[in-house]
């Protein structure tokens, strides 16, 4: 698994590549403790080359998403593939967290709020 | 179509069993959504053997069994862990609201294996602990 990491606009976008599972995922979870440390909130995570996802991997974002919305933050995330959406769609997770199609969208959102 | 892989016990492993088993399903009539849903399950019960079974000890390995026919697949895999049947049932029935709430990282496994699969059993034998994880298809189901 890469990640690729950039703050725009004071979002913090993340691009996850690869497999995301109980090995990779600790990596993932460092990222999002950094931010969260530094009150860093909002952020988007592109799914474009996630190929999988674990409960490690869904177990990292559903962990910090009280902190996210404690900081008046939001997690987003956009281009996921019908593969990864249909685990969140399992855990009855894809009602509960913003997912949508593309950056524009998911950066609208921040814009708006 | 009975098989079995045997590989180290460290999570570092779990690519290299999901990549077994996309190879093993790759010529079978299942549908990608049917293969997806059993690699996941198959890895979460086996990174369960790994971490909670076996406390990550590369220096141990872990096994798992499977038995692929036309009307189910049958999964075996030692030392899984979570024998505490109460234990499992809180974590399969827990609200997934409550998961985020209590900023929880575990638990999520088992809730998609018991999703996924139409039969989950824990047992022992001779002195090992196994679990079974058994999907139907067709009119099996």
């Amino acid at each position: 698994m890469q990640l690729l990491i950039e703050t725009v606009n004071n979002i913090l976008h993340i691009r996850i590549s690869g497999e995301l599972d109980a090995n990779s995922s600790i990596e993932l979870d460092d990222v999002f403790r950094d931010a969260l440390s530094q009150r860093r909130s909002k952020i988007i995570v592109d799914c474009l080359e996630l190929h999988y996802i674990s409960s490690a991997g869904m177990g990292v974002f559903l962990s910090h998403l009280d902190d996210i919305k404690n900081l008046g933050g939001r997690l987003v995330f956009y281009n996921m593939s019908t593969g990864v959406f249909s685990i969140f769609e399992i855990l009855g997770l894809h009602n509960m967290i913003d997912i949508v199609n593309e950056k524009e969208e998911a950066e609208r959102i921040f814009n708006e709020s | 179509m009975k098989v079995n892989l045997t590989t180290v016990c460290s999570t570092r492993a779990l690519e290299e069993i999901r990549s077994f088993l996309n190879k093993y399903f790759k010529d079978t009539e299942l549908t990608d959504s049917e293969k997806n849903q059993l690699i996941l399950a198959i890895d979460e019960a086996m990174a369960n053997a790994i971490i909670h079974g076996n406390n990550s000890d590369a220096t141990k390995s872990i096994s798992m069994d499977i038995d692929f026919s036309e009307k189910r697949i049958v999964i075996e895999i030692s030392d899984i862990g979570l024998f505490d049947e109460s234990l499992r049932k809180e974590k399969v029935n827990k609200d997934i609201k409550d998961v985020i709430k209590e900023k929880q990282k575990g638990g999520l496994g088992l809730k998609l294996i018991y999703s996924i699969m139409d039969i989950v059993t824990f047992y022992t034998k001779d002195n090992k602990s196994y679990c079974m994880m058994v999907k139907l298809f067709g009119e099996e189901k």
